[in-house]
């Protein structure tokens, strides 16, 4: 029996079955927790935030094209969800001590130390950058959003998302040249 | 040699430029080795994010979810909207009375007086008052309800109030039910 295609499931929470949800949260938890995770720097607040993402995703259902794929409006939700919070609770991120092991191991103990330690210090480096910096890496790059699509995310002007994008780029690239990685 | 400013840098790499823009910036880079070093900078941090590897959740969060939704979408009778119904039709069903009071006579009753603390006296008083009690009669109650411009009878009045408040409960019923988002 082939499982639901993504569609169903949606067309299914429509009719109000919450059975369907719990399907849907499964298979893009993974997803909305990075995008959490990347822009709050903490497991913990980021298994938080990933939950109330998936809490307002569900109320606003209704809104919700049955035909359109799930992650990018999920990631979307989350990463606006986690831009309020900062904003607000004027958050001081803490970058996890010990990182929960990246999905793709690399070969070699020597090779996955540096590269761990690269990772880690890319992951400082970003949350070191101001809320609204960090939201427009986010969504550009991770995200891969046009800037008129950031824009209409994040309820910006187009020229303030390009100006953040650009000086968030310059901060990030003389960061890491002057830590030389 | 005036070179390229961040903004067109950024465009370049992004794919934003217009056809006219690109192949000037292309026919710069071209000729230019700092803005091409600048460039390769800037394309070594779009690597490195691209690269960025995602992070395993620990948990499956989907029984959480699922359980502070249930706790969200949970019927309540006492809805705001409903709340603030019954206060307006109490405050309603309080007014008239007070209009319609002052058409209502009411005799008046004279309440015996209890004895002095004497337990034989106050025995036989309480049994008197008993007795009194069981005789009394309630008095009827005569009024005068105002002549209405309509030639309404007591009993459609009545039975005008009992049908609205039915509709009313009617309809709260429905607007509840259609709220609840829990399918069994």
């Amino acid at each position: 029996m082939s499982s639901p295609s993504e569609s169903e499931l949606a067309r299914r929470v429509h009719k109000g079955d919450q059975a369907a949800f719990a399907q849907i949260v499964r298979l893009h938890q993974q997803t909305v927790f990075n995008v959490a995770y990347r822009m709050l720097g903490n497991q913990q607040d980021a298994e938080d935030a990933a939950q109330d993402s998936f809490i307002r995703a569900y109320q606003f259902f209704d809104k919700f094209d049955p035909d359109r794929p799930l992650a990018p409006w999920l990631k979307r939700i989350t990463a606006n969800l986690c831009l309020n919070r900062l904003k607000t609770q004027k958050y001081a991120s803490s970058l996890d001590d010990n990182l929960p092991p990246p999905k793709d191991p690399h070969p070699g103990p020597e090779a996955q130390t540096v590269n761990r330690l690269r990772e880690a210090h890319l992951r400082a480096e970003i949350l070191a950058l101001p809320p609204r910096y960090r939201a427009v890496i986010e969504l550009r790059h991770f995200q891969e959003l046009s800037y008129e699509e950031i824009a209409t995310t994040i309820k910006k002007p187009l020229s303030t998302v390009k100006s953040d994008l650009f000086r968030a780029r310059k901060m990030l690239a003389e960061r890491l040249r002057e830590s030389n990685l | 040699m005036k070179h390229l400013d961040d903004q067109i840098l950024n465009q370049y790499l992004d794919q934003q430029l217009s056809k006219h823009a690109l192949a000037s910036a292309q026919a710069h880079l071209d000729a230019c080795h700092i803005c091409r070093a600048r460039l390769a900078e800037m394309e070594s941090l779009f690597t490195a994010l691209g690269a960025l590897p995602d992070v395993a959740l620990q948990k499956n969060l989907a029984p959480a979810v699922m359980a502070a939704l249930r706790e969200k979408t949970a019927p309540t009778i006492w809805s705001r909207t409903f709340a603030a119904q019954l206060g307006m039709a109490l405050g309603l069903a309080l007014w008239a009375a007070m209009q319609a009071a002052a058409y209502i006579q009411i005799p008046q009753v004279e309440i015996p007086q209890l004895p002095s603390l004497d337990w034989e006296a106050l025995l036989a008083s309480f049994t008197n008052l008993y007795l009194t009690l069981l005789s009394y009669e309630i008095p009827s109650i005569s009024y005068q309800l105002p002549a209405l411009p309509l030639e309404i009878s007591t009993e459609q009045i009545v039975t005008l109030t009992v049908l609205t408040f039915l509709t009313w409960a009617a309809g709260n019923y429905l607007l509840l039910r259609s709220r609840s988002e829990v399918r069994q």
